[in-house]
């Protein structure tokens, strides 16, 4: 399974990348392979605030609907239109073209509460 | 604290793992819900060929002299009606018309018939057919030392014939139901299935039913046979709008609503469920199952949600999916008779928004349209 590096990761297989005070979000390439076929997303409009832990956006598989949670708390700067119009894009590319959101940070000790990836590979047993 | 009672295990569970089945718990059966993507699978069963674990399902055998008169007393079809080496979908029903369970009948002799039922219902269906046992019948339930494997798709006679290394697949007709020679010994193959597409439903001994899998998925490499899981089995059956016990069937849904008339025979002196069946087809039937497609770009309409017309509700989706072939939305739903019209729009309530989804006639997908 493929863990980069660079990232901080949700036990709830949210990945985040910072740049400055800009936290990019998607779900990891174990999180897509669970879910497989993915084929809708529901995505938070900009400036919205969202909260760490709690559910802000939703990704749907052939076979499921799950919530997606904010790993950190802020408000919404972006959200990816290429993802909504070609959703599969979180199985082919997770951590690229396949992001979901980008988040203004509201506390930066939050970052603190995220897996580094040795543990988040650790928490899905690889 | 609860017991947990540990799940049941077919003869193929280890085949499943060691081909990367993703295994769930279904109706209390340890069952592969994907192996490599439900779309892949899907797509395979449409284009070329799949094979399905199918052991779960129970097997009933009715025999003797009065068999078909105690079957025609206890199912909602008529039993005269199968030639010997034929099959017929039926329904066993509760006095109140309410379906307790949907299953395929197959005439295996003038005096016998082997009976397939759900993975859910096999206790319940074999409790209920022998209180139901009248005359010079007997019932046997064989669902433990059967195993059964679905082979489904356009290249399934191309698969058979390269497995059975002969030409066999030509000379089972739609529906019917031979004994054949094969590499695991004489077995029953019948022309059937859950998908709307050719294929075969090949019932073993739980002894052979590794040798049965491993020897199709061999022989159905070089057609593009995937093994497919209890997923592309669903995302296949909706899309033709076959019903699935649970979702579209249940106590408190009559075949009738169902749009299952035509599995019940009113022509027959008597059977159970009978009077009530008439009496609601005489007063006006309720409701009716229809048939969903979504637009593109929607999300996916799932069991459950509620469907409305003008802001009332007027009933809920029983079973919905994303359509691999379609790539909308699609849907089966039970609603109100005065609003199942196709061609007519309904909202669906997702996530506290309507989304429109059409009524079509049924099926949802047709194939070469």
């Amino acid at each position: 399974m493929s863990i980069p590096n660079d990232l901080k990761f949700a036990a709830s297989h949210e990945w985040v990348r910072m740049e400055g005070d800009i936290a990019t979000v998607g779900i990891s390439d174990h999180a897509q392979k669970e879910l497989t076929d993915i084929v809708f997303v529901e995505l938070p409009s900009a400036g919205r605030q969202v909260e760490a832990g709690k559910e802000c956006a939703v990704v749907e598989s052939v076979k499921a609907a799950s919530d997606i949670y904010a790993p950190v708390s802020g408000e919404i700067t972006a959200s990816n239109d290429e993802l909504t119009a070609n959703p599969a894009l979180a199985n082919t590319d997770p951590y690229g073209k396949g992001w979901f959101f980008k988040v203004k940070l509201a506390n930066k000790a939050e970052l603190d509460k995220l897996l580094d990836p040795a543990a988040y590979g650790k928490s899905i047993g690889e | 604290m609860s017991s947990s009672i540990p799940p049941k295990r077919t003869p193929l569970y280890n085949a499943h793992r060691a081909a990367g089945g993703r295994l769930i718990d279904f109706a209390g059966w340890e069952m592969p819900v994907q192996y490599s993507s439900i779309v892949q699978e899907h797509l395979a069963v449409r284009q070329k060929a799949g094979i399905f674990d199918i052991s779960h399902m129970g097997e009933f055998v009715a025999a003797g002299p009065d068999s078909a008169a105690f079957l025609n007393q206890a199912l909602s079809n008529n039993v005269e009606r199968i030639p010997v080496g034929n099959s017929q979908y039926s329904l066993l029903l509760a006095e109140n018309g309410g379906v307790l369970d949907d299953l395929f009948i197959y005439r295996t002799g003038q005096e016998e018939f082997l009976l397939v039922v759900n993975a859910s219902q096999i206790d319940a269906d074999f409790k209920t057919l022998q209180q139901r046992l009248t005359g010079r019948a007997t019932l046997r339930n064989d669902s433990d030392s059967i195993a059964a494997v679905a082979l489904q798709g356009p290249a399934s006679p191309a698969v058979l014939d390269a497995w059975i290394k002969r030409d066999a697949a030509s000379k089972i007709g739609r529906h019917a139901i031979v004994t054949q020679d094969t590499p695991c010994g004489s077995l029953r193959i019948a022309r059937t299935g859950y998908t709307g597409e050719d294929g075969f439903e090949i019932l073993c001994p739980s002894t052979q039913a590794e040798r049965l899998w491993n020897g199709l998925i061999e022989a159905g490499r070089p057609h593009g046979l995937l093994p497919c899981g209890l997923g592309a089995r669903d995302t296949l059956r909706m899309e033709v709008c076959y019903p699935l016990y649970g979702h579209e069937l249940s106590p408190e849904t009559s075949p009738l609503e169902a749009g299952l008339g035509k599995f019940v025979d009113f022509e027959k002196p008597a059977f159970v469920g009978k009077e009530a069946l008439l009496k609601q087809k005489n007063a006006g039937i309720p409701r009716r199952s229809v048939g969903l497609v979504a637009r593109p770009g929607t999300p996916p309409p799932r069991a459950g949600y509620g469907v409305f017309k003008e802001g009332r509700r007027i009933g809920q989706i029983t079973s919905g999916s994303q359509s691999p072939c379609l790539q909308t939305g699609m849907a089966m739903a039970l609603v109100e008779t005065a609003a199942a019209e196709p061609g007519k729009s309904v909202d669906i309530e997702i996530r506290g928004k309507y989304v429109p989804m059409e009524i079509v006639k049924k099926p949802i997908y047709r194939k070469n349209t």
